[in-house]
């Protein structure tokens, strides 16, 4: 993906890709994310406000020049002010990619550094050369004021013009705790916040102090995201468990919504107060919370990208991650945005598939011969809502069901036609007679030629001849 | 003329109707502002106050225990947010935000037509450029604060040189009557969000700003600031979500032959 290098949070010609539970992709303006969310949903946004956490000046102890990047702080508690954990660099600036970043000098307990009007004492080193706890001199106060007058926006290379503060606070920024912007709500806007409004979708907010996401450095990129310190006000933990209880999905505006969020819960029950987020969330994780993320585009192997696999299942992000590139979507803090539905069988959602999976056997692929690939493949997205696994070509063409089993529809050689044996078909079982004569209303009204159901073996249902050559039942047992 | 709130019930010793509330007062070093800082104190309210002079900030944090002073100039963008950054840590948040630093323009007044485009600038710099960056960067804040149940203001310090033409005030008045105005668009576009904007003439006070104006003014006849800023802490009072003690105030009507201020 390209990289957004102008910091522009919400141009004009922002992005949006959907992938919802069925695995489907669907593009749209970023501006009319609205269209894709419901009434009774409630939008949960990080309100945290970006430090100004790179503070450049000199390792007293050495002389050496330093930037020093505040990375993390042990609680949310006004008086916490002061102590910060940090990344410490040495000479240079954000011009320089991180990962070319000259090694800080060595640096001990007790070692002094002065930061433009500041001054701090490394308290502790942690296990990594560059991370250590810095506990400024002075009250809070002091370190606020010191920090509005020397601190500047922690950046990376693929932006070359110097950030300001006012360039990484969200709309909704409320409380500046936080040492990147929580980006994904850049795409927030009064007009929408609005327009939820009138649709009635709640918007609540929680803070999480967002750390820094990307140090340059494998080892510690490794132990990213660090321990972050999150609040879950009331009127939030609320509107949770009264849009969970009348059937509204929870969108997570960013993964740092995510983590706290899901950190914060218990049986899909959201606890309101203060806490920290140490956990990760990856592919593994059981989302008991939080139905849909809007994220920023993220790269694989980054920890942003893992939150997204607990969403969605690889095959559906590597095929969301092409049509990204192929697309021309943007990627970092000032790019486009990506709008992913938990997926109807990932995580969480159904607890008894591990069981499943270990103990049962499961029919799960099936390989019809067709004439006509594409016809086919066409015909059951269209009226049967299966889903394309992707790579398809006339030749050879995958589709998903619900459940993940998977139909494979291949070219019968040479031949023009198919014959199967009279009796082989394929099925679509429904749960109810409606639900049989409105899809038979469909075939219909799309030209196909079908019988009107009738009652079959005690089913209320119908077979008929599908494009490609094969017979289909759609059938109410 | 705006609307002014007055407390039937207020009297010297100040009441805690404002206990917790985390203010800021732009302009706090002088003149209302100053007595702001110390009413809204008095109240219970947690204050943080911004002005441009080191020596002065120092010296009021110093006369206020509990105020916090934080040095920048509203009428610069680039303070800006390094102004809203310090407040919010100071106060953890925001729930009222005082626009109260203003500028005459040319001093001494001059008529509009031979006032200079630097000192009309400085005056909308001031009174509505500063306003409304400040808001603008503490929305997220005060909205999170009206999200939470605990309401949010915002007061505009307006002056009836917004409404009436005076002679030699056009660079203020003009800067005061947009600041108005977009104090009416905000409580269109944002009341639904529980945020309130204020817009509220102090009346004619015997403060510096007002001898730099009309330096052969009788004194006497001027209002204490420190009266004026009774009523407007008793209109912050009455704007929050009831159910804070005292909070049920009575309004009274402006007087429109009040002088400039």
């Amino acid at each position: 993906m390209i990289a957004a290098g102008r910091a522009s949070q919400r141009p004009a010609d922002a992005k949006l890709l959907v992938l919802d539970r069925r695995g489907r992709i669907t593009h749209a303006p970023r501006s009319r994310l609205v269209d894709y969310l419901r009434t009774g949903d409630v939008v949960v946004a990080n309100d945290a406000a970006a430090l100004p956490a790179s503070l450049r000046g000199t390792h007293l102890d050495s002389g050496s020049e330093i930037e020093v990047r505040l990375a993390g702080r042990r609680s949310l508690a006004l008086e916490d002010a002061p102590r910060f954990t940090a990344i410490v660099f040495g000479a240079g600036d954000f011009h320089q990619p991180t990962e070319h970043r000259p090694r800080p000098p060595l640096l001990s307990t007790g070692d002094r550094v002065a930061l433009g009007p500041l001054t701090a004492t490394i308290e502790a080193t942690l296990d990594h050369p560059r991370l250590v706890t810095l506990r400024f001199d002075g009250e809070a106060a002091t370190v606020w004021a010191g920090l509005a007058r020397h601190g500047r926006p922690i950046q990376y290379a693929h932006v070359p013009e110097p950030l300001e503060l006012w360039d990484v606070w969200t709309p909704i920024a409320a409380v500046p705790v936080a040492f990147e912007a929580p980006s994904a709500s850049f795409a927030l806007d009064w007009e929408m916040v609005r327009e939820l409004r009138r649709r009635g979708i709640e918007l609540a907010t929680i803070t999480l102090a967002a750390g820094i996401s990307s140090t340059g450095d494998p080892m510690l990129d490794r132990r990213l995201p660090l321990d972050e310190p999150y609040r879950v006000p009331v009127v939030t933990a609320r509107a949770i468990a009264r849009a969970r209880a009348n059937g509204g999905r929870i969108v997570a505006v960013g993964t740092t919504v995510v983590r706290a969020l899901e950190h914060a819960s218990s049986e899909g029950t959201v606890r309101a107060g203060d806490g920290i987020a140490d956990q990760r969330i990856d592919r593994d994780t059981r989302l008991g919370v939080v139905d849909v993320i809007l994220s920023g585009t993220h790269e694989p192997e980054t920890s942003h990208y893992d939150v997204l696999r607990a969403f969605a299942s690889d095959p559906e992000l590597g095929r969301a991650s092409v049509v990204l590139e192929t697309h021309g979507y943007r990627t970092h803090e000032f790019g486009d945005s990506v709008l992913i539905e938990r997926r109807l069988t990932a995580g969480g959602d159904q607890p008894d598939v591990e069981k499943l999976e270990d103990n049962a056997m499961k029919l799960n692929h099936l390989n019809l011969t067709v004439t006509d690939v594409a016809k086919a493949h066409g015909f059951l997205q269209k009226h049967f809502g299966l889903r394309d696994m992707g790579r398809s070509n006339d030749t050879m063409a995958g589709l998903y069901d619900d459940d993940g089993f998977a139909l494979v529809l291949m070219k019968a050689g040479r031949a023009a036609e198919v014959t199967y044996p009279q009796s082989f078909h394929i099925g679509f079982t429904q749960p109810s007679d409606e639900k049989v004569n409105e899809i038979n209303r469909r075939l219909r009204d799309d030209g196909l030629d079908v019988p009107p159901p009738g009652r079959v073996h005690g089913a209320w249902g119908f077979y008929f001849n599908a494009p490609g050559g094969f017979v289909v039942e759609v059938a109410c047992w | 003329m705006m609307n002014r709130h007055s407390n039937p019930h207020s009297h010297d010793d100040a009441t805690p109707d404002l206990d917790g509330v985390r203010v800021a007062i732009t302009g706090g070093t002088s003149g209302l502002g100053l007595a702001l800082v110390r009413e809204l104190l008095g109240r219970g309210a947690s204050v943080a106050f911004v002005a441009r002079g080191d020596d002065r900030v120092a010296r009021v944090e110093r006369e206020n225990p509990g105020a916090h002073g934080i040095v920048g100039d509203v009428a610069r963008k680039e303070d800006i947010h390094p102004i809203a950054l310090q407040i919010l840590g100071n106060l953890g948040g925001l729930d009222v935000l005082v626009n109260n630093a203003s500028s005459l323009g040319p001093v001494p007044l001059r008529l509009l037509a031979d006032t200079e485009c630097e000192d009309f600038e400085l005056a909308l710099a001031t009174n509505l450029l500063g306003p409304f960056r400040l808001t603008r960067a503490l929305l997220g804040a005060l909205a999170a604060s009206a999200r939470e149940g605990r309401g949010a203001v915002v007061l505009d310090v307006s002056s009836d040189a917004a409404v009436n033409a005076y002679p030699q005030w056009g660079a203020y008045g003009a800067s005061k009557a947009a600041l108005r105005h977009l104090d009416a668009v905000w409580n269109e576009e944002l009341g639904a969000e529980g945020i309130r904007w204020l817009s509220i003439d102090p009346g004619d006070m015997d403060t510096p700003l007002h001898a730099l104006a009309v330096p052969d003014a009788d004194r006497t006849t001027l209002k204490r600031p420190e009266q004026a800023a009774r009523e407007l802490a008793d209109a912050i009072a009455a704007a929050l979500p009831v159910g804070r003690p005292q909070a049920t105030l009575a309004v009274t009507t402006a007087r429109e032959e009040e002088a400039p201020s």
